[in-house]
Order: C-alpha cells, then structure tokens, then sequence
C-alpha cells in the first residue's frame, strides 16, 4: 500500500527540480544546443564576420571537395596524426603503468613525475617550451649532437614536423596512465595464480590475463583520445602554424583560419560540420568493433 | 509547490538578469545628471610591444590630468592574434571606443559597408591643419570619408649590415636591380660562405620581394580592388616565381627549412642575424630600430631596395603602419576624438610617444622627435629613401590574410622545390579567380 503511494507522488512533475538544474540547463542552451543548431545553419550560408547571412545551399561543402586545395590534406593530417599519437599513447602509458604499478617505497613520487605533462594538456606555454626545445639550435639538437648524430631540422621539414607535433601529444600519456595503472590494480591477483600453477610465464599471462582484463579501460581511453586527436589546435598553430607546406594544417587549425582570418564563418562552419561527422563515424567504428575485443565481465552485452 | 515555483521563477530571472547585463557593452558609464562634467570612461585599443605600451600609457596619464572626468582603459596586446580579435568585437557591437586598426584590414572593414568608424571631417575637433593634406588623402580616406588617422610615415628601406658589406664590396646605397642581386651574392659568397646576401622568411619574401616586384612589373596590386581582378596575367606572375625560385636556389635568401623557426615578424630571433651572417635585409621604417637592436656589434644603415630595369613602376611606396580610429558605436565619440587630438597634436604627447608607432605624421610632432633626438637616424634615413620611390600602395584584396596565405603558400611550395614556378602561378590565378568570386 505504501510503495504504491510512494510510485504515484512522483508521476507528478516536480518542478522544483528544474531549479537545481537551471545552472547547467542554461549554460547548456546558451553555450551548447544554440551554437549547435546556428551553426549548421551557417555551414548553408555565405556569412563572413560583418556582413548578413544569405542562404548558399550547398556551395560551402561542394567547394570543399572540389575548389579547397587544403581540405583533402588537411584531414589525411588530422587522421595520420590520431592514428599516431592515440596508440603511442595509450601504449607508452600502458608500459609505464606496468612500471610503476608495484607499491615500493617512492612510486608515490615517481606517478606524480609521469602524470605532469598531462596536467599542461593543450595549454600554450608547453607548446612554445616544446618550439623552443625542437629549434634548429634547441636542447634536443645539442643533446643529439653530444651523442654524436648530426642534428635534424625538426620543424624545417614536412615529415619531422608532423613527428614533432605527435610527440607533444604522446608525452601527455598521463590520464591514460592513470586509468590503466587503477585497472592493472582491479585484476584478481587469483587468476595470475591459477596461470602460475599451470606453468604460465609472465608474458604469457600478460597477453592472456591482464590484457584482456584490462580491454574496458584501453576501448574507454582509445575513445577519448581519439575524440581528442581529432580535435586539436594548439600545438600545430603554435609550433608550426601550420607549416611547412601545410604538412601540419590540421582541421583545427583550417576551421580557425578561415573563421578568424578570413572571416569566413559559413565556410568555417561547413568544415565543424564535415568534423564532426568524421569524429563520429570514428568512433561509431570504435563501437562496432568492441565487441569483438572488449571483455566484460558481467555480460557479454554493452 | 507555488512557493517552489515562485523560487524558481525569481532565481531564473535574476541568472537572465545577470547574463544579460555581462553580455552588454563593457563601456557602460553612469551619466551624471550635472551633464557638463559626466564622468566618461573610454575603451581604448592597440597592439605592440612593450615600449609602445609604456608610452601610450604615459600619455593617457597626462591626458586624463588634465580631463579628470574621463578615464581610458588601455586594452593592448600583441600583434598575434590582435585583428581576430577586433573583427569579432566589430561585428558584435563590443569594439572599443577607439582602436588602432591594421592597414591591409581596413578596406575589409570599409568594403563590409557597416558604418564600423566614423568619418573624421565631420569632426572639427580634431585638427588636420598639421598633417600633410595629400598624405592624409591617400592614407585613411575612403570615396572621401576619413575613417581612419594614419599613426605615422613607414616605408620600405634595406637594412645593410656596414661591417659585412664593406669587408665584401657591396654597396647599397647605389640603386640596383634585382639581376644585380645575383652577383652581389656572388661576392659574398666568394668571401664569406656561410653567409646570405638578404635575410628572408616567407612572410617577408611575399610581402618585400614578391609584392613589390608585381608592382613592378604591372605598376598596380596582384589584386585590383576597384575592378575586382587579378592585376597581373599568369605570365607575369611565373615570372615572379621564377625570381623568386632563383633567389632560393641560388642562395641569395636563407633557405626556407632553416627560417621556419622565424616565421612572420620572429626574423631577427635568427641566430644568423644576431651572430651577423647577413648582409641586409629588405625591411620598413617601423621594425629598423628592432632589426638593429637584436644585434649591436654591428653598424647598420639604411640602403636602397631591389628594383626592376625598365618596369611599369618603382613598386615602393610610402604609406603608415597603422589607423586610429573612433567606434561609430561609441556612446562618447566627441570625447573619444578629443584624446585623439591629444594624442596626435598636442607638444606633451608627441614628446612622450616619439616613433613608438613609426616618424609622426604631423610637423610639429616630427619637429619634436628631431630637436629630442627621439628618431634614429636609421628609422629617418629610411623614409627618406623610401619617399624616393614613386610605387602605389596594394593594400586591400592583396593584403587580406586570405591572399596572403595562398600566395605564403606559393613562396613555400617553391622554396622547398615541390612545384614549378609556372605550374605554381597557374595553381595561384585560379585560387585568386576563386577568392575575387566570393567578393561582394
């Protein structure tokens, strides 16, 4: 009799709950859903900052593919560089993890150590120390000098800076070291056991216990990292603009440009739009490919 | 409940409340009802370095003594990032009462035909009795409105490293052609190897060898704004990236590989330039003192630049870094014009800025630098011999961030040996062609 009265009391809409929500309900409406929807509405129009919208239909995304000559390039950049630094990443983090996963005296110290570059994610003053470090006369030159190799021109050429950009982003392994080093913990220390007894090694019980224990945590951070590679600015447009022959013009940095520089918001809206429709066919893929790799314990099903 | 909702109600228009008032213009000032002596705070942008940020803080000081109801608020940055940002303020309402606007943006804004800025003659109190009138006319003045004051005189100059030049028998300041350029780099070479006859990056390349050279050859802009077309034909402009392709091959200019550190305005962070290994560089009045101050072993003075035999024109021009300009939008536009008038005729003023933003652009206060000792000789000597040059000024289409960046693009692709100067031209006319189409 009770459980019942309780059930009908909350059919009715309490709208004090709204209240609480307001903060984030405005803030999602204002800064989030109004942006979204203008903006493909713009990615239709000929709007440049200081002029009026008119309606162009689909002139923006056909130049794109057919008059743009950065677009194709631009997104092979971005793709090479996700396909890049996202295993760099997640495997360099998961090698220190291994590392650092035993609880002896000042590992406490050593995790901080490895978890601050992450801290400096996307910010401006690592990519300028980063510039400075892969200058032609920088310490990375004078250290490979000392070992007796004759300096590269990191930002010079086409191919060692896209190398140089991707290894900015693979120092920042520090959240997904994290991640992984809890789930390395998670992993009953019963089924290491149980293999010891049958006369497994260690790298056998690597590939065959903690690899597939651990699959939920690497699906969850190739995600994140995938989401994030797509998506970065920062390092290209401050280390290299970009440069040199646009070997490192992201989509981050061509959206910028042809909003800000060139003022062409429409256009630059038509780029977002192809983005994002880009950043969720990927990881729409990442999706259907997980149950083949991804072990839950609980169920089969996600 | 209905006292829940009342809550709910109130909270949700004081968050409206307040989101609305941190929305509107940051220049709100409360009038006095005395009216003459309302207190009057004004916005006031620009972007440079240091030294120019103290001395225009200085003389806001001085000003706002002498009119204690108005206050300025200073908002300078740097050059990076500074246009971005004052388009975007343009275009929602929120641009400071008075700004200092680029050269090559200022058509932009002007051709957008919102009233951004407000016509100067129709201001009397601002005096142009002190400016020269056909300088004023042909720097600011758009179909004979004023929108914007010129900061100062610039010009193109070459800055010649004396020791280096001397030590190698170069001489610049005879005039010379660009096919001299070959063998001056010869000598050079022949004595000091590791040495370049011109320091160079892409942004220079474009916009003091390619440019010009244009100009040169077809005695206008690549880009005329007036009939919307491409100024040069295919032809002509392979024939500019073939120039260009032999100054990099033959090592007249730095490769691009090793100037990719020092892109845009970085060249003289060059530890080739500080250590000396340049010759020269093609420069303007405005960054002369800099060029020179990033390496004081060495005795620089100003040269001639490269120009072509039998050309349309000299291709070099003297024109002014930057505008001044007043906010149509501003709430106190008489009072924003009055600290112009400050800023630009007053003896007070012009002892404090000096050639902050270049030589001044009125007598009196170029009277003052000269009799303070406030210019450089080089910074004078090279107005001098840019004044010497009878070229037209390309700024407008030509100088949009977008043509710019396709022809950095072109520059580099042929520095770097990727595409033929010909192919590259074809490449360039049809983004041009593509670029004027989406011009209204």
């Amino acid at each position: 009799m009770i459980s019942t009265h309780k059930i009908k009391k909350y059919t009715k809409r309490d709208y004090s709950a709204f209240l609480y929500l307001a903060p984030w309900l405005i803030g999602f409406l204002i800064l989030q859903l109004y942006p979204f929807i203008i903006s493909f509405f713009y990615s239709f129009t000929d709007y440049k900052i200081g002029s009026n919208p008119n309606w162009i239909g689909l002139k923006n995304y056909i130049d794109l593919f057919t008059v743009d000559p950065d677009f194709l390039n631009s997104l092979k950049i971005t793709l090479v560089y996700t396909v890049i630094t996202v295993p760099g990443k997640i495997v360099l983090a998961l090698l220190i993890a291994l590392l650092v996963r035993r609880n002896t005296k000042g590992m406490g110290l050593i995790r901080v150590l490895y978890y601050i570059p992450s801290l400096f994610c996307g910010s401006v003053a690592v990519a300028l120390l980063w510039k400075i470090m892969f200058m032609d006369n920088g310490i990375i030159n004078s250290l490979i000098k000392t070992v007796g190799i004759s300096p590269v021109n990191w930002l010079g050429s086409s191919n060692t800076a896209i190398v140089t950009i991707c290894l900015l982003e693979i120092w920042q392994f520090g959240s997904s070291m994290v991640m992984l080093l809890a789930a390395l913990k998670q992993v009953p220390t019963s089924l290491y056991e149980a293999a010891s007894i049958d006369g497994a090694g260690k790298i056998r019980s690597f590939f065959s216990i903690t690899l597939p224990q651990i699959t939920p945590i690497i699906f969850f951070n190739i995600i994140m990292q995938t989401i994030n590679a797509l998506q970065n600015y920062t390092s290209p447009a401050i280390i290299t603009n970009g440069g040199p022959m646009k070997s490192t013009y992201v989509l981050g940095m061509k959206i910028y440009n042809e909003a800000f520089s060139y003022f062409k918001m429409g256009y630059a809206c038509a780029v977002s739009w192809v983005m994002f429709i880009v950043i969720m066919i990927v990881t729409l893929l990442l999706f259907r490919s997980s149950s083949g790799w991804v072990y839950y314990e609980d169920s089969k099903e996600f | 409940m209905a006292y829940l909702k009342k809550v709910l109600a109130l909270s949700l228009a004081a968050v409206m409340a307040v989101s609305a008032t941190a929305c509107s213009s940051g220049s709100s000032t409360t009038n006095n009802a005395a009216g003459k002596s309302e207190n009057v705070s004004l916005r006031f942008s620009w972007w440079g370095g240091d030294d120019r940020a103290q001395k225009t803080l200085a003389v806001i000081k001085q000003y706002q003594k002498l009119h204690s109801n108005v206050t300025i608020e200073a908002e300078n940055q740097s050059s990076d990032g500074y246009n971005d940002k004052l388009a975007t303020e343009l275009s929602a309402d929120t641009a400071p009462d008075i700004m200092q606007v680029g050269t090559g943006y200022m058509s932009t804004y002007v051709n957008s035909k919102n009233d951004y800025f407000i016509d100067f003659n129709q201001y009397s109190a601002f005096k142009t009795s002190d400016f020269d009138k056909d300088f004023l006319k042909s720097n600011g003045n758009f179909n004979g409105h004023q929108y914007g004051i010129p900061t100062g005189v610039t010009g193109y100059s070459l800055i010649a490293n004396n020791d280096l030049c001397s030590k190698a028998g170069i001489d610049f300041s005879k005039q010379y052609t660009w096919d001299d350029l070959f063998t001056m780099s010869a000598k050079l070479k022949s004595s000091n190897k590791d040495c370049y006859l011109i320091a160079s990056n892409l942004t220079y390349t474009v916009s003091n060898i390619l440019r010009p050279y244009i100009r040169q050859l077809t005695g206008n802009g690549l880009l005329v704004d007036s009939s919307k077309k491409i100024g040069a034909t295919e032809a002509q402009l392979t024939q500019a990236y073939t120039l260009i392709k032999k100054l990099y091959d033959q090592g007249v200019i730095p490769p691009e590989s090793r100037m990719a550190s020092y892109e845009k305005d970085n060249i003289q962070k060059d530890p080739n330039w500080i250590s000396g290994k340049y010759a020269s560089a093609f420069a303007t009045s405005s960054t002369m003192d800099v060029m020179a101050a990033a390496n004081k072993n060495v005795k620089y003075s100003s040269g001639k630049m490269a120009i072509l035999k039998d050309g349309a024109s000299q291709g070099y021009f003297t024109d002014c870094p930057s505008y001044m300009c007043v906010s149509a939008k501003s709430k106190h536009v008489k009072e924003a014009v009055d600290f112009l008038n400050y800023f630009y005729n007053d003896k007070d003023a012009a002892k404090v800025l000096g050639v902050t933003r270049s030589v001044p652009p009125t007598k009196t206060a170029q009277d003052i630098c000269q009799k303070n000792k406030l210019v450089d000789d080089l910074t004078k000597t090279s107005v001098d011999v840019s004044m010497s040059y009878n070229g037209k000024s390309d700024s407008g289409y030509t100088t949009s961030s977008e043509v710019e960046s396709i022809l950095e693009d072109a520059v580099s692709s042929i520095a770097y040996g990727k595409n033929t100067p010909a192919s590259e031209a074809q490449k360039t006319m049809n983004l041009l062609k593509n670029y004027l189409a989406n011009q209204k």
